[in-house]
């Protein structure tokens, strides 16, 4: 069905029973490298190109984590979804435990990876807490986010979310939000403080976006910024960083923070701290 | 078929609203005047060209027909010997009907140039009245986009029940897209998706 398809790469199949007669022989060969296939939670798909392509990302559809505990956070990431899409986790590292919630009252822990369906209107808010470090490579958390939503709130009540403080472990946002084409807007990152490579490649391909953040860390470390917004093609704008950064393995901390975000035309009144 | 004098009907609207023979009889109503009935949703198959193109039939099963229409009111056959030419920001509808099975060597093939958005409804092709989500004919969309590299987003399929074969190499080598359309159907059947 979509053999030789080079560029394919997102395919959202519901079939749960997949037994009849070469239903779908070959019918993902030679389609693109790397991709998300979205698919009944229940269903055994094998890998290769009579199932999951090698090399993409599996992310069943879930239910919505089930309530289980009632707290009331400092504070918690709140996104308002736009338009009906698919909301939660392609990757989940241990080191994070993250709640769910619908009122920020009742939350439900998500256990693994996956992704739930959300209505336009929905709003879903996320609290956790990060107790080790995370990893370059695919050994950390990813949102995925399909549709238009917008975002309010601290990333550091996702490391901490009674305290809301800067967090000690390193990669802490490393490709958080990586390819979240419907993301619109970012959470407010307001550490002063920040660890090895605390948001390299955090709005990787978020081509939603259009401005950044505040960046008010003044103690920065290696790879903080690495390919922040990379391949950001809808940012028009970009924020100032302080004057005034105490602590700074610079060389390597903003490296490619802004390569391929071709709606950056005129970076002259960019005030970089270097 | 509804008849009004000399004018043959298949559907009329009063706004975006069906008439049928529960709801409206002539003498009772006036129809609304313009360029043609309002379509009853905004799903219909159409090409949307994103650059200057053009698109044909390479191929017409011979349970088939097609036809297409560029402004949704006046439809035309389209055929193997029909090149239809849109200009950039130009959209054309489709519509057609299957009435039997087709095979591995009696299907309908498009052939494309440019860049071409399709959206909506594939069902459009197989019975633009009904619309079923149920596909019953073997081989229905087999080869439908096959080699359209000028293809960069696909018709949705909505289809919930499938036939052997139906969805057989219908976007073979499409390397213009990236996105496959959604799969509903919850029982897959023989060489659906092959």
């Amino acid at each position: 069905m979509f053999n030789g398809c080079s560029n394919l790469n997102h395919i959202k199949c519901m079939a749960t029973n997949i037994s009849a007669s070469s239903c779908t022989s070959n019918w993902v060969s030679n389609v693109a490298s790397s991709g998300t296939f979205i698919c009944d939670a229940t269903t055994s798909w094998n890998n290769g190109n009579n199932g999951i392509p090698h090399g993409w990302s599996k992310l069943p559809i879930i239910d919505f984590p089930e309530v289980t505990v009632q707290f009331n956070p400092a504070d918690s990431l709140k996104f308002t979804v736009k338009e009906d899409a698919l909301f939660g986790l392609t990757r989940k590292n241990s080191a994070y435990t993250l709640y769910f919630s619908k009122d920020n009252e009742n939350w439900g822990q998500l256990t693994t990876s996956g992704v739930f369906e959300v209505k336009n209107d929905d709003v879903i808010y996320v609290c956790g807490n990060l107790t080790g470090d995370q990893s370059v490579g695919t050994n950390n958390t990813n949102f995925s986010i399909t549709g238009k939503t917008t975002v309010e709130g601290s990333i550091n009540s996702l490391w901490d979310y009674a305290t809301l403080n800067d967090t000690t472990y390193r990669y802490a946002c490393y490709r958080m939000f990586e390819g979240c084409s419907g993301l619109l807007n970012t959470p407010s990152l307001p550490a002063i403080t920040l660890t090895e490579a605390s948001y390299a490649g955090m709005f990787k391909d978020c081509t939603g976006l259009t401005t950044t953040p505040l960046l008010p860390a003044t103690s920065l470390y290696r790879y903080d910024y690495v390919a922040m917004f990379k391949n950001c093609t809808g940012l028009t704008s970009i924020q100032d960083f302080p004057t005034y950064i105490t602590k700074s393995n610079t060389a390597s901390s903003f490296a490619g923070m802004f390569e391929g975000c071709s709606g950056l035309t005129d970076l002259s009144t960019l005030r970089l701290p270097l | 078929m509804n008849k009004i004098g000399t004018l043959d009907i298949i559907k009329a609207y009063l706004g975006n609203k069906e008439l049928t023979a529960n709801n409206a009889y002539i003498g009772e109503i006036s129809l609304i005047k313009g360029s043609g009935p309002e379509p009853p949703t905004d799903n219909r198959l159409r090409f949307e060209s994103v650059e200057n193109s053009t698109f044909g039939l390479s191929k017409l099963a011979s349970v088939s027909t097609v036809q297409y229409s560029l402004d949704g009111t006046n439809w035309n056959d389209l055929t193997t010997s029909s090149t239809v030419s849109l200009n950039a920001g130009e959209t054309a509808y489709l519509r057609g009907k299957i009435t039997g099975n087709l095979s591995s060597s009696d299907y309908t093939q498009f052939i494309m140039t440019g860049k071409i958005a399709a959206k909506g409804n594939i069902m459009y092709l197989y019975d633009y009245e009904t619309l079923p989500v149920t596909i019953t004919y073997t081989y229905t969309f087999n080869y439908l986009f096959r080699q359209c590299a000028a293809l960069i987003s696909a018709p949705e399929l909505p289809a919930t029940t499938l036939a052997n074969y139906c969805y057989r190499y219908m976007f073979y080598q499409c390397r213009g897209l990236t996105t496959a359309p959604e799969l509903p159907a919850t029982t897959l059947v023989n060489y659906c998706y092959n």
